[in-house]
This record gives structure tokens, sequence and C-alpha cells, in this order.
């Protein structure tokens, strides 16, 4: 027995676009009388998915991801039973929880206690199941000053909270989740993002939607990328993550990530307390190598541009120049990706040297700055971030 | 079949849960709470026995009118209320359809359930209706008897008949919002097709057939037969009851389920 819990067999789903809208009466009066021929539907048509094949096997967690409008929603809410698909088969075995809008079905009257209840009785449970549970939720969401306070009264952060925790530790077999990570504040959101985790290893089959790519790396073993109602692509995570980023961005898969790379250093620069200076220096060699020895210290900044004057013992017709050391404590996050060493030429008598550092690509980047003739000073003007 | 009963044990308790949530919502902030079902029917009964009785002369000897009445507004109360409530049940709670799958005649239901329950408590007021004016006028046998054990059975038709009715308004409401204000209408003259104020032999024999195709006329009857006149129903009474309940109950559950699933392009 294979342990498919959801199959789509060419699942499609078709809207009329003209009757989702003031459809009243006054419409049908009209189009029955005067208008007998009625307006032609299939001009109207609109296919929100169409031919959509894949299976989740229980255990497995899978994004879903694609465009805005590319029918991901549709797709949950097929899964979860809400829609009928106009084509196709959907089969699923287990009971699913859909968290794709938290709080629906919450009523403001009624307290949180009241709304636990409700939501866990609209979810499908049983009274003893949510009573057993009841404590927990609460807990976790924080709310327990706030426990007979009518939700009305609650702040939108509180709702979310309160609507994750029921969804979550009610323990589901499916989890239909869209874009809810970024719940409430930071505590909890990471706390969230440990229930989830804890939750995938425990077995939940999950369905997520994101937008994050960098939540649906971390998250799903499978990725299904939807454009347009159809599948655009199925398979690993980081195969379908980059080609979607290809897609969406119109750029070769070196230039994103040659982004990315600026962008994680700037987000760890800031992790790291707001360090924004780092270690490097001037090496040169007297004879026996680049030495520890042989070396003038300076601090750059990884913000801004540098500019400095490099003041040599005595004329040298090579120099080696280390924009950042890996290994200085005041960085121990930050990472310039590695790639290979450049050998910058210089060829006129130098007076001004520019370099793009931060195009270094390595854990510890350096590069051998030739001299047409041995010089002892020079002013040298570099970036390590990101530079444009 | 098991997966019937298996899916109705699932979701009782939602339904409960919506039962009382109306409950709560619909007596939050009110100082009488609760007491409102019992005062609303006898003072509605009290204003228009005065006015009916006085004003239009409109009592037959020999019958206590202040019952007659009663009997009429709870009944068409019931029926009024639930259906009126009913009929947007669905198009309300459509958040909560678009985002979760939920048997979708759960929300007609409760509506019915929870008016029915508003119902069971207007039975109090009326009991002590009963008592207070049994004897006050002569020759009439009303009071309680031990017919009364068959009550119940009008009750359970009335409800069956209301849900239908409920089922299919609120299907129809999905696709037509303008039920919505139509309906008002229709509740109004409804009430005067249904001898609540006045007696049928009063009209003319037109309108009387007209009388005789409305379900509520029979369960009314029903009820009158017991507590005013002290009479068991006629088996026209008995069988009207029962065909007017289940059709509708019928008719309504294949209507609603028709059509459910298209209810989620109408939002």
């Amino acid at each position: 027995m294979s342990n498919e819990i959801i199959k789509l067999s060419g699942v499609g789903m078709c809207f009329n676009l003209g009757i989702e809208k003031n459809y009243s009466f006054k419409q049908a009066f009209v189009d029955g009388i005067v208008n007998k021929n009625h307006r032609s539907k299939k001009d109207n048509d609109f296919w929100a998915l169409q031919n959509i094949s894949f299976s989740v096997d229980s255990g497995e967690v899978v994004g879903i991801i694609g465009s805005n409008g590319a029918g991901k929603s549709t797709l949950l809410k097929i899964v979860a039973g809400v829609m009928k698909p106009t084509t196709g088969k959907i089969e699923v075995n287990g009971n699913i929880c859909p968290m794709i809008e938290l709080g629906a079905g919450f009523d403001g009257e009624l307290s949180a206690r009241e709304n636990v209840f409700l939501n866990g009785a609209v979810m499908g449970y049983s009274r003893e199941f949510v009573n057993s549970k009841l404590e927990d939720i609460i807990a976790f969401a924080e709310l327990k000053d706030f426990i007979d306070v009518p939700i009305k009264n609650f702040s939108s952060g509180m709702i979310a909270r309160l609507a994750f925790s029921i969804a979550t530790l009610v323990e589901p077999e499916i989890l239909i989740v869209d874009e809810i990570l970024s719940v409430g504040d930071l505590a909890f959101q990471k706390k969230s993002e440990e229930k989830m985790r804890s939750m995938i290893q425990g077995g939940t089959t999950v369905l997520y939607v994101s937008h994050s790519l960098e939540t649906v790396r971390a998250l799903c073993d499978r990725v299904v990328w939807i454009e347009h109602g159809h599948i655009m692509k199925t398979g690993a995570t980081e195969d379908v993550c980059n080609d979607y980023l290809q897609y969406v961005t119109g750029r070769s898969l070196e230039e994103i990530e040659q982004e990315q790379i600026v962008k994680n250093r700037i987000q760890k620069l800031a992790a790291n307390g707001g360090v924004n200076t780092v270690n490097g220096g001037i090496y040169y060699d007297l004879g026996n190598g680049y030495n520890e020895s042989d070396k003038i210290n300076y601090q750059f900044s990884v913000l801004e541009t540098n500019k400095v004057f490099v003041k040599l013992s005595k004329p040298m017709s090579a120099v080696r120049f280390d924009p950042a050391e890996y290994v200085s404590v005041s960085v121990s996050g930050l990472k310039i990706m590695c790639g290979c060493d450049i050998d910058f030429e210089w060829d006129e008598k130098a007076e001004l040297i520019r370099i793009d550092a931060w195009k270094m690509n390595s854990l510890d980047p350096k590069c051998i700055i030739r001299f047409s003739e041995p010089i002892d000073s020079f002013y040298m003007e570099f970036d390590i971030s990101v530079n444009q | 079949m098991r997966q019937i009963a298996c899916r109705a044990k699932k979701y009782s308790f939602l339904l409960k849960e919506l039962v009382i949530r109306d409950f709560k919502v619909k007596y939050k902030r009110s100082v009488l709470g609760m007491l409102w079902s019992l005062l609303y029917p006898i003072l509605s009964m009290t204003v228009l026995t005065l006015v009916f009785r006085n004003i239009f002369r409109l009592s037959q000897p020999g019958v206590n009118f202040p019952v007659y009445v009663m009997i009429g507004l709870v009944y068409y109360n019931y029926f009024s209320e639930a259906t009126s409530t009913g009929l947007n049940s669905v198009v309300q709670n459509f958040s909560l359809i678009n985002k979760v799958y939920i048997p979708k005649y759960i929300f007609p239901l409760s509506k019915c359930i929870f008016v029915g329950i508003n119902f069971l408590f207007t039975l109090i007021p009326l009991t002590g209706v009963i008592i207070f004016t049994g004897n006050a006028v002569e020759g009439t046998k009303c009071y309680v008897n031990w017919m009364y054990i068959f009550l119940p059975y009008s009750f359970m038709c009335l409800f069956l008949f209301t849900l239908g009715v409920t089922l299919i308004l609120s299907c129809i409401t999905v696709f037509f919002r303008d039920m919505v204000h139509i309906y008002g209408i229709v509740v109004m003259v409804w009430m005067y097709l249904t001898p609540i104020l006045y007696d049928e032999t009063m009209l003319g024999r037109g309108i009387q057939m007209v009388l005789k195709v409305n379900p509520l006329y029979y369960l009314i009857g029903f009820g009158r037969s017991i507590i005013l006149y002290g009479e068991m129903p006629s088996p026209l009474i008995w069988i009207a009851c029962a065909v007017s309940g289940l059709g509708f109950a019928l008719l309504g559950t294949i209507v609603f389920k028709n059509n459910q699933d298209k209810f989620i392009h109408y939002v």
C-alpha cells in the first residue's frame, strides 16, 4: 500500500467571471426577457488551475510557490475541500487542518475561551478533545490573562496568535499553511517556527504556501511551482527554487546568487550587533613569503568606500592585499564567498588603486597587487560592501 | 450509512457550538437576557388581543381569545423567525465556508434549532396564559389535558417544515441576495394568510381554499384543537402535518444538496 496522503490527478478549476459578481433578480430578469440568448459563458471562463497532478506522501513537507494569482490559494482550497474541482479528482486520506486564513470563524463577541471551542468545532473536533487542549492552547498563545475577554478587544496580533495556537496544537495529520509564519511579534514568530518544525519532525504532512523562499528552503522536502494555473516544475527544493528565482527576476543564477551574498553579508553584519568594520591588511614580501610580521594592519568599513594611504618600509614590486580577514573575531558571522583569488596587475606607477573587493569571492579574500616598478607608497580605494 | 452517522457525530459538536454562540450573542448586554424569550410572546399577545378584540371585535363567543391568538403567534413566530434568520445564515458565514470544509447545511439547521429552543421557552408563558385564563370565559374547554402528549408531534412537524423552507430560502439567497428584502414582505403576507388573529370561518370560500394549502394552517390547527377545544385533531390534520413536515424537509434537502457545491462561486 502506498502512503500517498494527498493525491491530485488532472485537477482543474474554472471560475465564471461573469456570474461571480452582481447577479441579482434584476440581472436574471433582464437576461431572461431581454437577452434571450444568454451571455456567452465561454467568454467569461477563467481557468484558475489546469491539469494539476501531484501527490504528497505522508510525513512529507511540500512547498507551493508561484507568483501572485498563480492559483496557489485555489489549490489549497481544493485540497481543504472548500471547493470542488471542475475537472479531475482529488483524494485526501486524513484529517486536515487548514490554516488558509487565521482566525476564520472567530466571533468577536465571544471570549477567547469560547472561540477556542467554536474554532475547534469548526475544524471538526469533539468537545472533550478541545477541552483537553484548552490549557495548552491558551498558554502557547500567551493569553492567559485575557481568556475571558471578548476577542473584539484583542489586537490583531493576539488574534493571530490564538488562531495559530488552535491550528497547531490540535495536531492534525495534514496541515495546510498559507503564509502564516510571520505572525505576532519576533518572539512568537520564533516560537511558532519551532512549533512547525517539531510538528514536521513528528510526521505531520504539510502543504506550505509561501513567498519567502528562505522558509520554503528551510522547511520543505519538495516544491511544486505553479504559474498561471499550470505546474511549471515539481522536484527537489533547491532546483525548483532556483528556477523560480530565475524566472521571477529574469536574471541568471550567478547574478542572483551574487546579490544574495551581499544581502546575506549585510544581514549577518546587522545580526553581529552592528559591527561594520573588518580587519584587513597589506602584506609585503621581504624575500621569504608573505608573513604575519610583515604586515600593515587596517580597519576597513564594510558599508562605505575605504580610502587608505599605504606606506611601505621599502619599495616593493608586489603586495598582498587582504580586505577582510575571516579569522578576525569581530566578523565571525561574515562570509565573503568562495571563488578564485584575483591577481591585480598595475601597470603604471600608481597613485591610486581601485579595487572592487566585494567581488573577491573567497572565505579569506586576498589579492596580489603587482606594480610595474617598485613603489613604497600609494593610495588605495575600495568597497567591501554593496558596490553599484 | 456508517459514514453519515460518523459525520453527524463529528459535526454535532459544531452544531451545538453554533447554537450556543447564537444564544450568547443574542442576549449579550441585555439586562433581562433569556427572560425576553418569555416576556416577548406575552407582550405581543397582549397587544394583539387588545387591538383585535376591542377594536376589530374579532373574538368568537366560547373561545378563549388570548390563548387562540397566542397559539397562532407562538407557532407562526417560530416559523417566521427561523426562516428569516436562517435565510441569511449561509451568506453570513461565507468567510468560514470559504476557508474550511464544513457541511453547509449546518448553518440553516443551527438557526432552526436555536430558534426552536427559544420556541420551547415560549411554551412556558403559553402554559401560564392557559392556566390563568382557562376558566375566565365560560364554556371554553381550554385547560391542560392528557392530549398534550401529542403536541410534540406538531412541534416536530413544524420544525421539519421550517427547516425545509429555510434550506430552500438560504439556498436561493446565495444566488439572489434580493431574497432578503423580498422575504420580509412574504412573511407579512403569509402571516395574514394564516388564521392567527381571525377565525377561518369569517372568510369567504375562495380565501378559505387558499388557507387550506398553507401548511401552517394545519400545524396551528393541530395545536388549537388540543389546547383550545380539548379535541383530538382530525386524521386529515394529522396527515397534513406529517406531509408538510416531511415533504418540505425532503424537498429542502434535495434543493440544498444539489446546489451547495455552487455556493463558493457566489461569495
